[in-house]
């Protein structure tokens, strides 16, 4: 499946190298920057403490889809599902905790179970169907985008209880809590990645799938576990999202920067992580999530078209996936 | 894969290894033909379920009529399929290029053959971009993937820029004319259709472009080491496929009165590509079957139509039936491999 057309290694002096190598990995931060400097001249009301938290927010809910999905590329797997876990997610949240009355844990416990099941989902048709991730997902991403339209009846529930934004969004020494919870993730996920023979396994699983597996490595668990920790993180980020608009939230038509896979993946190759598992670090990637988030909303912010926004959208995806593939060349 | 004349076995080792042989080649013939008898059991199902209904000319015209434009382009997706490329971009690649056709042709009255001109012109480079990043070393779901996010946006791009809301009416005379024409009381995208899987046939069984395409889809590095040219072949067949996905948008837009963004009836063409038996990762499939697959589909969805299946649960089933092609490309290859 994987079979490139082309391979070639760029020939190039050691020092060359070392430098190209540096300027793609850390090429980043100062784009990002430039980028903020650009849109705080540009952009009407972008450098105000209101639009910096906006920002702020967007990009943690962004951050932490992008912490599970940068698990599963990882290990290997392309998941292309997070749309329809976003969805049966943000049915779920707002069905339970609206129409049902159900107390907000109990809420919030339930929304994550259905995305473990979705995740659990994922796993079963890729481990036991023996089917490659990205076109596994791509079908059961289908069938959750048509359950969550069969629960919530193709409607918008808007959410008039009190108590589920109240209680969602607090800030914390005036940080929102949708930031501290995306750190929190990225902590886990670092800790889970460097520091457990679960991370070393994960590392393994996506770099040589076949090694890994006679060396011993417990692949197909591995592979599981990696898909429900992407659909978890999405689970909770479509809590957040619906706890943050009060109603479930629409995913049909996303923008640069808004919570989806298209710019999970954006974020996690523009992160140094290569499309085909196996290499990364995953606190690059909470740079690329700023940036994209920055991006979208400078752009909004000028009142852009949302056609080139998407355009714009589609063309980092372009070069976030150009950029990956020629860091694995000249690597 | 037929399985022909089973080997020759020696005595000693006849019974159990015999029974499981039986047992195989049972799976092997279901696989292979297991469509057909899907085709004819479903037909009788929707016959069954509202006869007065579904047994009427108008539901085979309406059927034949949702699998026309759907199947010019399966014929180019499933040689794309068969060369190694899946292409994801369709969808998106026909409502641009049908939004691009309605405004050169629509708003700003154009003529016919210039607004088809550029409307090809823009579909060429979206199948050349495809391509290039194929040549990168981007597997070719992901290079789609991207393509299609960017052509998505070019047609968002070309509704904000007439100021259109959200689609563009297409009813100027010669188009509307051409896309309902009828040729003795045949919608003419029929035999177009039929056309085109006959050029695809002969391309593919005939030529030495099609044994190279099966070459390719098979063994990338052997196709390779054997002298055939992968990156032409890959621009070729997504080239070709992106401008026929074009032309097939705009028929559906002509015959809907409108272009919109994602064209209704297109992204179907891998799952009727694998219930045809056309392998996922390549080189092996017959064109001819998946015009089995695409009437399966567009039977079902018209039959569930007429049995007034609620939107959410007609998805539901079709996202399900994706599922289900998918595992049937996995049993196939496992056999295969065995």
């Amino acid at each position: 499946m994987l079979e490139r057309i082309t391979q070639g290694e760029v020939a190039l002096s050691g020092r060359r190298r070392a430098q190209l190598l540096f300027l793609m990995d850390n090429g980043i931060y100062v784009v990002t920057i430039l980028l903020f400097v650009l849109f705080a001249f540009l952009a009407p009301h972008f450098f105000t403490p209101r639009n910096l938290v906006n920002i702020l927010i967007s990009a943690s809910l962004a951050g932490i889809v992008t912490a599970g999905y940068t698990v599963a590329i990882l290990a290997g797997q392309i998941d292309t599902s997070t749309q329809g876990v976003l969805a049966i997610a943000t049915v779920a949240t707002a069905l339970l905790f609206q129409e049902a009355g159900f107390s907000l844990p109990l809420t919030v416990i339930l929304a994550l179970t259905a995305g473990i099941a979705a995740g659990l989902f994922n796993g079963v048709i890729v481990v036991n169907g023996k089917i490659v991730a990205f076109v596994a997902t791509l079908a059961t991403q289908g069938v959750m985008l048509a359950i969550a339209l069969f629960l919530s009846g193709g409607q918008t529930i808007t959410i008039t209880r009190a108590g589920l934004q109240e209680a969602v969004f607090v800030r914390m020494f005036g940080i929102p809590s949708s930031v501290w919870i995306m750190f929190f993730c990225y902590l886990l996920g670092w800790i889970m990645l460097t520091q457990t023979k679960l991370g070393a396994h994960i590392y393994a699983t996506g770099a040589d799938y076949r090694a890994a597996r006679l060396s011993g490595v417990p692949v197909d668990r591995v592979i599981r576990i990696a898909l429900v920790i992407s659909a978890l993180t999405a689970a909770l980020t479509a809590i957040l999202v619906t706890a943050r608009s009060k109603q479930s939230a629409l995913f049909g038509l996303a923008i640069a920067g808004s919570v989806d896979f298209v710019t999970a993946l954006t974020a996690v190759l523009l992160g140094g992580f290569s499309l085909f598992g196996g290499v990364g670090r995953i606190e690059r990637n909470l740079v690329a999530v700023l940036f994209l988030t920055i991006l979208g909303n400078g752009l909004q912010l000028m009142n852009v078209p949302t056609g080139i926004v998407l355009v714009v959208r589609g063309f980092a995806l372009v070069s976030a996936v150009i950029l990956s593939v020629l860091r694995a060349r000249v690597a | 894969m037929a399985s022909g004349v089973p080997p020759q076995q020696p005595a000693s080792q006849l019974g159990a290894s015999n029974r499981k042989l039986a047992s195989a080649q049972v799976v092997q013939f279901l696989l292979d033909n297991g469509l057909f008898i899907a085709f004819v059991l479903e037909v009788a199902l929707f016959a069954f379920a509202a006869p007065n209904l579904f047994l009427k000319s108008r539901t085979v015209e309406a059927i034949l009529r949702l699998s026309g434009p759907a199947g010019i382009v399966l014929a180019s997706y499933t040689i794309t399929l068969i060369s190694g490329q899946i292409d994801l971009s369709t969808a998106q690649v026909g409502g641009m290029a049908s939004l691009m056709f309605a405004a050169v042709f629509q708003l700003l009255e154009w003529p016919l053959g210039i607004a088809l001109a550029l409307t090809v012109v823009l579909t060429i480079a979206v199948g050349l971009l495809s391509s290039w990043l194929i040549q990168q070393g981007i597997p070719s779901f992901v290079s789609t993937l991207a393509v299609g996010v960017v052509s998505g946006g070019i047609g968002f791009l070309i509704i904000n820029l007439t100021n259109q809301p959200g689609m563009i009416r297409l009813v100027r005379p010669p188009l509307r004319d051409i896309a309902n024409f009828e040729v003795i009381g045949v919608p003419f995208v029929i035999p177009l259709m039929f056309l085109a899987y006959i050029v695809g046939w002969v391309l593919l069984n005939h030529t030495k472009f099609g044994a190279h395409i099966y070459a390719l889809g098979g063994n990338p590095s052997a196709a390779a080491l054997n002298g055939i040219n992968a990156v032409r072949i890959a621009r070729i067949v997504l080239v070709t496929n992106a401008v026929i996905t074009g032309l097939a948008g705009i028929l559906i837009a002509g015959r809907q009165l409108a272009a919109q963004p994602g064209v209704e009836g297109l992204g179907q063409s891998l799952t009727a590509a694998l219930f045809a038996g056309v392998a996922l990762s390549g080189g092996s499939g017959k064109i001819e079957r998946t015009l089995i697959g695409l009437l399966f589909l567009s039977t079902l969805t018209i039959g569930l139509g007429i049995l007034n299946v609620s939107a959410p649960l007609r998805q539901l089933i079709n996202g399900l039936a994706f599922v289900f092609a998918i595992l049937l490309d996995s049993i196939r290859q496992q056999l295969a491999s065995r």
